[in-house]
């Protein structure tokens, strides 16, 4: 059975709420759960204010550092897969790939880039930006015998600014502009998934 | 990564006489009652193919028309988008024919409120053997149809073929929208209309995907052409570029397509008001 990208999402978002709900971790991580740098510092308890603080841990979502999601619409256009990687808490870099069969024309996207946290902000909503470039292949089969099918390549580029919650659900919704051999168009996007 | 649908396109179709359409969708054609042919035929003739845009205003359309030097005394046009209501004086095709002063046949492909919505052709010489093909229906489209007719031009038969093709189809189902009113032409023959060769990739027939379409080549009027030429058609409307501008995307909606003929190549006239896509013309020399 075909789902169009917001179905997916709809049923990654049903999936994601009914699991907290039950009072589970989404990714088997327990927010709550200590972690063992939290237990080592907690065993030199007896040492300064000063030492203490030099030993505090990073908060639990600048340490989730990995993160995928489905995206909607977006890059590709109209949805993708996505990865990032978050280096620190100011950057990152990622990707989102996609394959759409439309019609019987393959559409092939892969759309690399670097994350940008301008203001920092807190370890769940931040403002990102992010710029990169998209590749792009569409492969349309003749879908009669009399002609032999065409396909096409292509490069561009794309800068997108918004919105992101992460706190092991990851949302985010923003707003992006394509430049290439077409022209400069606005377009927009959604994600959901998991900060790991 | 993400799965896309399909469109369901219809069963293939066939060519029907004209006349043996009654009821709502029966065609009606005419001529000036002043309406003569020319004495001597000439070694070419002008064919303009327009969609109007429902041909609200014939007065205004022929103004525009009849202004432009270039179509103004056109020989054939290929209407497309053009409508019949009862409750106006008379069909519209009729009406902006007789003051371009041609034959004219106006041959409905569905019913539009209390009227009809189809093709035209208007011909300065008798517009013979008309017949119709019901295209194949898309899932959430309208009904297209082909017109095809011969222009006879003294001793040579022009056939010619007008077209309208559904809007949101990706390229494959277009090819398959099309191809039935192609596959039995004879060898020397001229199709034109408006193809509605848009520059979008469609996710389900609803979303266009906008930014594919600023990277990797997504326009569906080279690929078309480029499937007409393994038919043997050539396309002198490839370099025209856009014969529509609408929300700020210009498209070459509109194509001619002749076969085993000598064609100019086509130029589009952008100065012509009335509708919301330009006509595009070419010269055919007659054998």
């Amino acid at each position: 059975m075909k789902k169009s990208p917001l179905a997916w999402l709809a049923i990654l978002a049903s999936s994601t709420l009914l699991t907290a709900a039950a009072g589970a971790d989404p990714v088997g991580l327990s927010l709550a759960a200590t972690p063992p740098a939290l237990t080592a510092s907690a065993a030199r308890a007896s040492d300064s204010l000063a030492d203490r603080a030099e030993a505090a841990p990073a908060a639990p979502e600048q340490r989730r550092r990995h993160a995928i999601y489905l995206e909607a619409f977006g890059r590709a256009g109209a949805g993708g897969l996505g990865y990032g990687y978050q280096r620190d808490r100011h950057w990152g870099v990622g990707a989102v790939a996609s394959f759409h069969l439309v019609d019987g024309q393959r559409l092939y996207s892969l759309s690399p880039f670097v994350t940008v946290y301008p203001i920092g902000g807190g370890a769940r909503h931040r403002w990102f930006v992010e710029a990169g470039p998209h590749l792009a292949r569409l492969v349309t089969p003749s879908p009669v015998p009399e002609w032999r099918g065409t396909s096409a390549n292509g490069i561009g580029g794309q800068l997108a600014t918004g919105y992101e919650y992460r706190r092991g659900v990851l949302v985010r919704g923003f707003a992006m502009v394509e430049a290439g051999r077409g022209g400069v168009a606005p377009w927009f996007g959604a994600a959901l998934g998991w900060s790991l | 990564m993400a799965a896309g649908c399909s469109l369901e396109v219809g069963p293939s179709a066939e060519w029907i006489e004209v006349t043996a359409v009654a009821g709502g969708l029966a065609a009606k054609l005419g001529a000036p009652a002043d309406a003569t042919i020319p004495a001597t035929r000439p070694m070419t003739v002008r064919v303009v193919t327009f969609n109007v845009e429902m041909g609200g205003d014939p007065d205004q359309l022929a103004r525009a028309i009849r202004g432009n030097p270039a179509i103004g005394s056109a020989d054939v046009f290929l209407i497309q988008e053009e409508e019949d209501y009862p409750t106006e004086p008379a069909p519209r095709a009729q009406r902006l024919a007789e003051q371009l002063g041609l034959r004219w046949l106006y041959v409905p492909g569905r019913i539009k409120g209390d009227g009809t919505h189809g093709l035209a052709i208007l011909s300065r010489y008798p517009i013979t053997a008309p017949e119709v093909m019901w295209l194949p229906l898309i899932e959430h489209g309208q009904q297209r149809i082909a017109l095809r007719a011969d222009i006879v031009i003294g001793d040579v038969t022009l056939p010619v073929v007008d077209v309208h093709l559904e809007t949101r189809l990706n390229i494959t189902d277009r090819i398959v929208h099309l191809r039935p009113a192609l596959l039995e032409l004879p060898p020397a023959v001229l199709v034109a209309g408006d193809v509605n060769t848009n520059p979008f990739l469609w996710d389900d027939g609803t979303v266009p995907l906008i930014p594919t379409a600023q990277t990797v080549d997504t326009d569906q009027a080279p690929i078309l052409d480029d499937y007409m030429a393994s038919l043997g058609f050539a396309a002198p409307a490839a370099g025209v570029g856009p014969t529509e501008r609408k929300y700020g995307v210009e498209s070459r909606l509109d194509a001619i397509y002749p076969r085993g003929l000598v064609s100019s190549a086509a130029h589009v006239e952008r100065t012509v008001a009335g509708s919301d896509h330009w006509p595009v013309w070419v010269d055919v020399t007659l054998p």
